[in-house]
């Protein structure tokens, strides 16, 4: 398969928290490419900024963060630099994020084909037959059984992995580019989080997306990566694509990363 | 099984560390919650009664509001009998009431027992337009001309006081709706905005919202009809009340829902919401405020008693709705004086539905908070 151009392309990133009394630079030079067409996955322990990476690129970082430095280069223009009213329209459109809790990314009070409207309405052009037909689309396109069903189902009425499975129908609703998954599948059993990562793969093969994936888990991105970032204390330390990283890492810390993970 | 009735609610917030999802099931739950409790039935029966009779007033009373006889000033509840001096039955009616002085100038009351007058259901008043649509001349009660019935007293111009209870329900049982609606629309939205955003708009909304619930209300509410021009038509001061009590309101609500904000955008489907470049006004509409409900609407009936209350101070102070437009709170103004409630005690029957009223409401406040429990303890 052929790997495309540059997609989005993070320079010198750092990004700090000033909390409180406690000032701590989180991301330090941190640098990575994803290319269009490509799964990139993001490995490294918890709590070396991976989350902070990924919210940084939408600019939905927590108001105590602030981006001290750095580029973020998103099909040629800097990300950085969009007024709040842009940045809202590369939100969902060209990149969209998965968050870690498919319980709590869904709003309680609204049914599935609710918030799935709402998402769509975003999009110009379409009526609101046409939203319906669509949003029955997407649930099926994701491997949901009875989308009828579970259009008019509350997030609580809904298994873990048919949420997870709605936010990404929501999250690929507007076509966009590129989609970040932090850690999709970690609050997931074992067979779903295989069937999730399936997902993933059949959605890049269908759309062309390119993905985002950020993981602690070096086990699970085998099959689904095509190279790796190893990420530690706020930088990439590594990368390569993903058999030679397997086969042979350079650095101490990702070789201690795969005997954790059963390699 | 009453005291079956009082356990369940008890169970239902056992739910409570389950995750909280407000579906249709849970509100039909505190809505069954509501009808158990006894007190929330009656203040529910009760709202529902003033409702009706403000909604149709024009049938249910026997004289317009300013229709005045002064021959009856200060004129006795009727009487209503059922069975004539002779003894014989002879349906609902009453006599005419002759009005004497004794030698200290006090009313006496008599009845003229020479003629009775029957009281009619259905019977013809003064043309008025039913709900504004309709032409109509009934209503539910009456007795045939010249004479009059009075069944709650007359007041000192001779006006029918049943028939100005139920028209001045009309502003008691709205300006509190009105008033709730509008400052609750205003509370909801600066405490969202405030807390979502967050930083300088937070602080000067806050810092604004401080200085009103600083001031105390009443002088607020005084200086505030200060600034309004003392000729207004009753539309006007309708309009003005509803204004000032807006105006002042929201300031309590927006506190609260914006600390509620602040930590509702903190919640993961806010973030998500953001992240799929959802605009924040309709994140603040639709995936904050939303959560706020069950607290807004308990808040609402509880505050709409001061609305009542409000109303009614500035009435009985002559600041408000002017006669002959009768409300609840003007109508006591003549019960200023010892000597009017020592001697025409039924002048003070507004004041007993302004109670009713302001009660029911507090008690629905209360059933509700109970119903509501359950879903916003978590
Ligand atoms: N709101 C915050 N305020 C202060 N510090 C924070 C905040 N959020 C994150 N941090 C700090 O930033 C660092 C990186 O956090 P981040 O969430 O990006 O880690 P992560 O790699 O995603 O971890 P995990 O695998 O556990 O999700 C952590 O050390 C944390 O202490
Ligand atoms: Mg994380």
């Amino acid at each position: 398969m052929g790997i495309g151009k540059d997609l989005l392309k993070i320079s010198d990133l750092k990004v700090s928290y000033d909390a409180d009394y406690a000032y701590q630079a989180v991301l330090d030079g941190m640098d990575f490419v994803i290319r269009e067409g490509e799964v990139l996955a993001l490995v490294g322990a918890s709590g070396c900024g991976k989350s902070t990476a990924a919210l940084s690129i939408l600019k939905l970082l927590n108001p105590k963060a602030s981006i001290e430095k750095g580029k973020i280069i998103y099909k040629g223009k800097d990300l950085l630099s969009l007024s709040l009213e842009d940045m809202r329209k590369i939100r969902g459109r060209e990149i969209s994020i998965i968050f870690q809790e498919p319980l709590s990314a869904l709003n309680p009070v609204f049914n599935i084909g609710y918030q799935m409207s709402e998402m769509l309405k975003l999009h110009p052009g379409l009526d609101s037959n046409k939203i319906d037909k669509r949003i029955l689309e997407l649930l099926k396109q994701v491997g949901i059984p009875s989308p009828d069903r579970v259009v008019g189902s509350y997030p609580h009425q809904l298994s873990g992995g048919m949420r997870q499975r709605v936010v990404i129908a929501m999250s690929i609703s507007l076509n966009p580019k590129l989609i970040i998954a932090d850690e999709p599948t970690s609050n997931l059993d074992v067979t779903l989080q295989a069937q999730i990562l399936d997902l993933f793969r059949k959605l890049k093969k269908e759309l062309g997306l390119s993905i985002l994936l950020i993981t602690h888990d070096l086990g699970i991105v085998e099959n689904l990566a095509d190279r790796i970032c190893i990420m530690q204390n706020g930088k990439v330390i590594e990368e390569d694509i993903t058999p030679i990283l397997l086969r042979k890492p350079q650095k101490d810390y990702t070789k201690e990363l795969l005997r954790a993970a059963d390699y | 099984m009453r005291i079956l009735h009082k356990k369940i609610p008890a169970q239902i917030s056992n739910g409570v560390n389950k995750p909280k999802h407000r579906s249709k099931s849970q509100f039909r739950v505190a809505l069954s919650h509501l009808k158990k409790s006894r007190l929330s039935r009656f203040s529910i029966f009760a709202l529902f009664t003033l409702y009706t009779l403000a909604l149709f007033a024009d049938f249910f009373v026997p004289y317009a509001y300013d229709d005045e006889e002064r021959l009856l000033s200060y004129a006795a509840p009727a009487r209503v009998h059922i069975i004539d001096d002779s003894g014989k039955f002879r349906g609902p009616f009453i006599y005419d009431t002759i009005i004497e002085f004794d030698e200290y100038r006090r009313k006496i009351y008599k009845e003229d027992k020479s003629r009775i007058h029957r009281i009619k259901f259905f019977a013809r008043r003064q043309r008025y337009k039913f709900l504004g649509l309709f032409d109509a001349d009934r209503c539910l009660f009456g007795v045939d001309k010249p004479a009059r019935i009075y069944l709650w007293g007359a007041d000192i111009r001779g006006r029918d006081i049943f028939s100005r209870i139920i028209y001045g329900s009309r502003i008691s049982s709205t300006i509190g709706l009105i008033g709730v609606s509008i400052s609750f629309f205003i509370g909801l939205m600066i405490g969202g905005i405030s807390g979502f955003y967050g930083g300088k708009v937070d602080n000067f909304l806050m810092r604004l919202t401080e200085m009103i619930m600083m001031i105390p209300g009443f002088y607020l509410m005084l200086v505030l009809r200060e600034r309004f021009s003392t000729n207004l038509n009753s539309a006007q001061i309708y309009l003005m009340i509803v204004f000032i009590f807006a105006f002042i309101g929201w300031a309590g609500l927006a506190r609260v829902i914006r600390g509620m904000s602040m930590s509702l955008r903190e919640r993961e489907y806010v973030l998500a919401a953001r992240a799929l470049g959802i605009s924040n006004i309709k994140i603040i509409v639709r995936h904050i405020l939303p959560h706020c409900t069950s607290y807004a609407i308990v808040a609402a009936a509880l505050s709409i008693p001061s609305y009542i209350l409000g109303e009614a101070t500035l009435s009985l102070l002559g600041l408000g709705i002017q006669d002959p437009i009768p409300s609840w709170g003007n109508m006591l103004s003549e019960a200023l004086g010892i000597v009017q409630i020592g001697f025409y005690p039924w002048i003070l029957l507004p004041g007993v539905f302004i109670f009713i009223m302001v009660m029911s409401f507090n008690l629905l406040g209360d059933g509700l908070r109970d119903a509501l429990d359950p879903m916003f303890r978590s």
